[in-house]
């Protein structure tokens, strides 16, 4: 059990994290400070919740790229409306952008299952489409006039603590919720039927259906789910920058497949964990800070994206081929 | 018994195409319906022909990875990835002002530049074949990194002024033919003899069916995959020849709308998108197509952000209908039979 | 009764895969059914199961008639079907892989795995067998998959359990202990349908053997000692093949291929074997005994690890396809239509894709001509039958599609042909013109290894014939001294 532990992609970048982060304070002692982790966290709470949603997708053997799309959409609409009709409460705000994000992700998953087309073209086509008009009914113009409430996810601490100049620093709202998130994601992909299905038809669809699952619902929920996180996500992501860009996410699609990927989630379905998924947003993130640290150009950091996109997925093939290799085809009798 | 279809050889380009070449017609009468003369004055069907290259040569790079049932999700980063080799190499041995680099420099450049585009194909086709890894991931991966080359390389700046020598590639008319469109149809003429009259493009297809059938045929997977990126990263070179020509200027992220109207001229094209089928007749009369279309609504001053958006609404009800006339076919025999 | 079916029709299109059939299964019963691909048989599974629905006819469970039903509902009913690639999930727990089906029939929307532990150890008790409930699916053995199977079936209550080949991917050993549990659950009164294209072992375990032919079911018989092999063969074939002894061409004089001490880990070992010019060797033994890993490795798509390899006195490298195929060894796939054909290719490329080297020049440009002119020759020496070359070679009948798999080796003139199962599944006309072939070849010189499974097919063709257990050679004996029982013997030892 411990060997099998030890062994595993999460004990790896745990361990990795932690060698940076103790190389990162011996440059600068500062990165080690509550203050500067809830920072980090803080600015990597989007991703952390964007990887969620792609986790579940990958694990079903499915794939995303509208997800920044469907949140620039949500965002834009939810703050251009409160703005417009003096609507000022948080609560409310969540519960819109969860509904466009999940209806728009509808739309993905309807076309995916009804017609049987490869996700990756569909979501690319829909990524066009909802940056498309999101432009052509905008205008492309920015928004800066966000509601007040909205900042309740990014400045409220949680167990707030003084530092030495006085200030609150902590843990904020928005970060909590994709800790909260990343329970609830496991509990649901560990102990539910549904979650059970999205894992299964990612390790074989064939025999999914054979077995029973129902793949329409399931592909459906999973399409849904991602479109609501992103959701979710563009409201943590306008209330952190107070302000709506309509490209300000759009693009980095990759990043997040990367830590999810990173994170030892398999692209052709069936393997992935949240903890995994978690420590892969966490070593982007630390690794980027590192970045910004040393002093490193930020035009490396794309390079860098892609890299860690061929690193893991090769590792990810290494294990595979290695699987393939060591399997026993015949029982040799031995002398 | 069977060589009668060696006769037909004209004919079947028609007969293939039967469907989109219908469509493309339509699709000029509409055009024109819409636009009024405006759209086949001799000032609109020049911007075309101008327009059309960029378009045909990607698609053309594209389709040469759908072959095999992937994408190139790259070739944009590598087209651009090429102008930029340029201008930097040219900088870097005739100085700043390229302007006034003699014609051996700037040759010598357009090869070195050449080269490094044809390593990133290498780098695809070498990841893909011998790690087994999926080819959207590779790309994936390489046009992260390739993509920020550029950004990296120009700083996010435009770097334009080229020489003349250049220039002339992408944007001169012989006879009263712009160079660009000459570039394309030679580039479309090359890609289908490779595709149909080598060894390579044999390979590539029975590749696009069945891979592993294929390398117990002795072929091997590796050869023809690198081979099939670097004909994929060759077109992204074409690509960025016509653009520097055109725009006299090289950026990191030029033409990006531009990925997926390729991928969709691909299925447009009758590329299988599972791989194995596919040809350059087909994705060239795609192109036209989508081309009429963007001129058309370009005339009528449609946004440019609606028409991305309607190249995506396009790429899904191409696959819709393809998905549903199988469907009602198989249907229809039912019925007969029943 | 158990099952009744009656007067089952399935048309697909204007193609009509079942004419009519009855058929009928009752409790603690091992039914076998036999028939080429293509018979309808596996049609007449999916029905049962529930996975697709009879066009008309009417199916009755414990006499009771039963409307088109689905796979879950069939599950409900108590029957249960094991697809040949098992359906199982490689990514989760054995545990998992036999529960979950239950747990979604049920309705529940959680999972409460601890309260099914007991119920399934119980089951795994009865069987007599080991197995980690906890391991990864992927960490098991096919032949434990296999069981992982036949468990989930078990919880779910099924009487019925139909097998579709479930012997294939198992060695010898596996099928022993197979048959065995399937005779254990028998006399508890759960009833299977066994599906294979090994009529040895319809005899060893069935009841009953139902035969099928173009859609139509030929006769069911009972499985007494006056039921053989022959007769069951006759009647899928609809006539019986008649072997006649090929005369030898082997060159005792000149050794053509030498094999010294090959190893490979899980795969096979210390395999030593001559084959002289001229010479069929043939390779016998079961599925699993390794045959067809020492041939891919001959053929370098799955390299040995150590041993070596000569082919007329000098060392042949046999680490890639590409170097066995130069150095004069081809290989004719076992699994004809996963690596032998591009199916939806055409007949023409399939042909013609080991001789592109030969038909191209600079820069790798086809000689057109040369091109078209040797699909025409190959297509003509092998008397393969067919519309036109530019068709996919998936409308071919599946014995003028193996011709072309041999064609498009015979074209670069090998040394060596290794012929994996080359007859399985394929008419009498085309048996015998590959044998044909294969004689004409040898008598011009090439080597032949011919790997089969029907024993009658491997002494009328074969000089010599080694026979292969457990990842090693037991025995080479000189055809002329055998007869199928000494050979039956030799290979069941």
């Amino acid at each position: 059990m411990l060997l099998k532990f030890v062994k595993s992609r999460e004990f790896f970048l745990f361990v990795f994290i932690v060698i940076f982060s103790l190389a990162i304070t011996t440059v600068n002692p500062n990165f080690l400070t509550l203050e500067n982790f809830a920072d980090l966290l803080k600015s990597f709470t989007v991703l952390g919740i964007f990887s969620l949603g792609v986790l579940i997708v990958l694990l079903s053997g499915g794939f995303d790229l509208s997800f920044t799309a469907i949140a620039q959409v949500a965002q834009y609409v939810v703050v251009y409306f409160f703005v417009e009709y003096e609507v000022d409460n948080v609560v409310f705000a969540i519960i819109a952008t969860m509904v466009i994000g999940a209806l728009l992700g509808l739309v993905n998953g309807v076309i995916i299952y009804y017609y049987h087309i490869t996700a990756i073209i569909v979501t690319i086509a829909t990524n066009s489409i909802y940056i498309g008009f999101l432009y052509v009914v905008t205008a492309g113009d920015l928004l800066y006039d966000i509601p007040e409430s909205f900042s309740f996810l990014s400045d409220t601490k949680i167990f707030p603590q003084l530092n030495a100049s006085g200030a609150e620093v902590g843990i904020c709202v928005g970060t909590a919720f994709w800790f909260a998130l990343c329970v609830i994601v496991h509990l649901f992909i560990k102990h539910t039927v549904l979650g059970r299905s999205i894992v299964a038809i990612g390790g074989n669809q064939l025999s999914a259906s054979r077995v029973g699952f129902n793949i329409c619902r399931t592909t459906l929920f999973i399409y849904t789910f991602v479109g609501a996180m992103a959701g979710f996500a563009s409201l943590i992501q306008c209330a952190v920058f107070q302000s709506v860009v309509p490209n300000s996410m759009v693009g980095h699609e990759m990043e997040v497949i990367a830590a999810v990927v990173l994170g030892g989630a398999s692209v052709t379905g069936g393997r992935g964990t949240v903890l995994g998924t978690f420590l892969g947003v966490l070593l982007f993130a630390v690794l980027s800070n590192g970045l910004t640290l040393m002093k490193i150009s930020p035009f490396f950091y794309q390079i860098f994206t892609g890299v860690v996109i061929l690193l893991s997925v090769t590792v990810n093939a290494l294990q595979d081929l290695h699987r393939k290799h060591s399997q026993v085809r015949v029982q040799v009798k031995e002398d | 018994m069977n060589e009668h279809v060696k006769h037909h050889s004209v004919p079947r380009l028609i007969t293939e195409n039967l469907v989109i070449l219908i469509l493309m017609v339509a699709v000029y009468l509409l055009m024109w319906a819409l636009n009024g003369s405006s759209f086949i004055s001799p000032n609109n069907t020049s911007s075309m022909a101008y327009q059309l290259p960029i378009l045909g040569l990607l698609s053309l790079g594209m389709m040469v990875a759908m072959l095999s049932g992937g994408i190139n999700l790259s070739i944009i980063a590598t087209a651009n990835f090429n102008g930029i080799m340029i201008a930097i190499l040219i900088k870097a041995i005739a100085g700043d002002n390229m302007t006034i680099a003699s014609g051996g420099v700037v040759l010598l450049c357009i090869i070195g530049a050449f080269i490094c585009s044809m390593i990133v194909g290498i780098i695809n086709g070498l990841f893909i074949s011998i790690l087994k890894i999926p080819d959207i991931l590779v790309t994936l991966g390489t046009m992260s990194i390739v993509g920020g080359m550029n950004v990296w390389l120009t700083e996010g700046y435009t770097i334009s002024d080229f020489p003349q020598s250049v220039l002339a590639l992408g944007n001169s008319t012989i006879f009263g033919v712009p160079s660009a469109l000459l570039i394309f149809i030679i580039g479309a003429s090359v890609a289908s003899f490779i595709l149909n009259r080598t060894s390579f493009g044999h390979e590539l297809y029975m590749m696009g069916s069945n891979q592993q059938a294929t390398r117990y045929s002795n072929v091997s997977l590796v050869k023809v995959t690198v081979q099939q990126y670097m004909l994929s990263s060759f077109f992204a070179v074409l690509t960025s020849l016509v653009m520097i020509g055109q725009l006299n200027s090289v950026k990191a992220d030029y033409a990006s709308s531009y990925l997926l109207v390729s991928i969709l001229a691909g299925f447009l094209g009758n590329v299988n998108p599972f791989g194995g089928f596919g040809k350059v007749a087909g994705t060239v009369i795609a192109v036209i197509i989508l081309q009429f279309i963007s001129s058309g609504l370009n005339l009528m001053g449609v946004d440019s952000f609606l028409i991305t958006a309607m190249w995506g609404l396009i790429i899904i009800v191409v696959v819709i209908v393809k998905g549903a006339v199988p469907k009602i076919k198989k249907a229809r025999l039912e019925k007969k039979s029943s | 009764m158990l099952l009744k079916a009656s007067q089952i029709t399935k048309k697909y299109g204007g193609v009509t895969a079942l004419d009519h059939i009855d058929f009928d299964m009752v409790s603690g019963e091992i039914h076998g059914l036999a028939g080429v691909n293509g018979c309808g048989k596996s049609t007449l599974m999916k029905i049962i199961a529930g996975a697709e629905h009879q066009t008309s006819g009417k199916i009755y469970i414990d006499d009771e008639e039963k409307p088109f039903y689905t796979p879950s509902q069939a599950m409900k009913y108590g029957i249960g079907i094991i697809y040949q690639d098992l359906s199982l999930f490689p990514n989760l727990s054995v545990f998992e892989n036999i529960y979950l089906s239950r747990v979604i029939a049920s309705g529940s929307k959680t999972v409460r795995s601890s309260k099914y532990r007991e119920g399934i150890k119980k089951i795994i008790a009865d069987l007599g067998i080991e197995l980690d409930l906890d391991a990864g699916l992927d960490e098991l053995p096919i032949a434990k998959q296999q069981l992982v199977a036949i468990i989930r079936a078990l919880f779910n209550k099924s009487r019925l359990i139909i097998l579709d080949e479930p012997t294939t991917a198992l060695t010898t050993q596996e099928i022993i202990h197979l048959f065995g549990i399937l005779n254990t659950l028998k006399s508890k009164g759960v009833s299977f349908i066994f599906i294979t294209h090994k009529l040895t072992e319809l005899k060893e375990v069935c009841d009953r053997v139902t035969v099928f032919k173009d859609g139509h079911l030929i006769g069911t018989y009972k499985n007494d000692d006056t039921l053989s092999i022959g007769a069951i063969e006759k009647a899928m074939l609809g006539k019986e093949i008649t072997y006649k002894k090929y005369p030898s061409y082997s060159d005792k004089d000149q050794v053509l291929l030498e094999v010294d001490h090959l190893s490979k880990k899980n795969n096979f070992k210390d395999i030593s074997l001559t084959l002289h010019k001229g010479e069929v060797l043939g390779i016998a033994g079961q599925l699993g005994s390794g045959r067809t890993e020492l041939a891919k490795a001959l053929f370098g798509s799955e390299p040995a690890d150590s041993g070596s390899v000569s082919i007329d006195g000098q060392k042949a490298d046999c680490s890639s396809i590409r170097s066995a195929v130069d150095a004069g060894i081809a290989y004719v796939p076992e699994d004809r239509l996963a690596l032998g054909l591009v199916l939806a290719q055409s007949i023409r490329r399939n042909a013609t894709i080991c001789s592109l080297k030969s038909l191209s020049g600079f820069l790798g440009i086809l000689n057109l001509k040369k091109y078209k002119a040797l699909a025409l020759r190959l297509l003509d020496e092998l008397k393969v039958k067919y519309g036109l070359v530019s068709q996919p070679i998936s409308s071919l009948s599946g014995g003028n599609q193996q011709k072309v798999v041999i064609a498009k080796w015979l074209a670069i003139n090998p040394k060596i042909l290794i012929l994996d199962s080359p007859t399985v599944g394929i008419d009498v006309g085309a048996k015998s013109g590959i044998y044909d072939t294969v004689h004409e070849k040898a008598k011009e010189g090439m080597g032949f290894v011919f790997i089969s499974d029907e024993l009658p097919e491997l002494l009328s063709n074969c000089d010599r014939i080694a026979v292969m257990s457990h990842g090693r050679i037991s025995a080479v004996c000189e055809t002329s001294d055998l007869t199928e029982e000494k050979l039956q013997q030799i290979i069941a030892r």
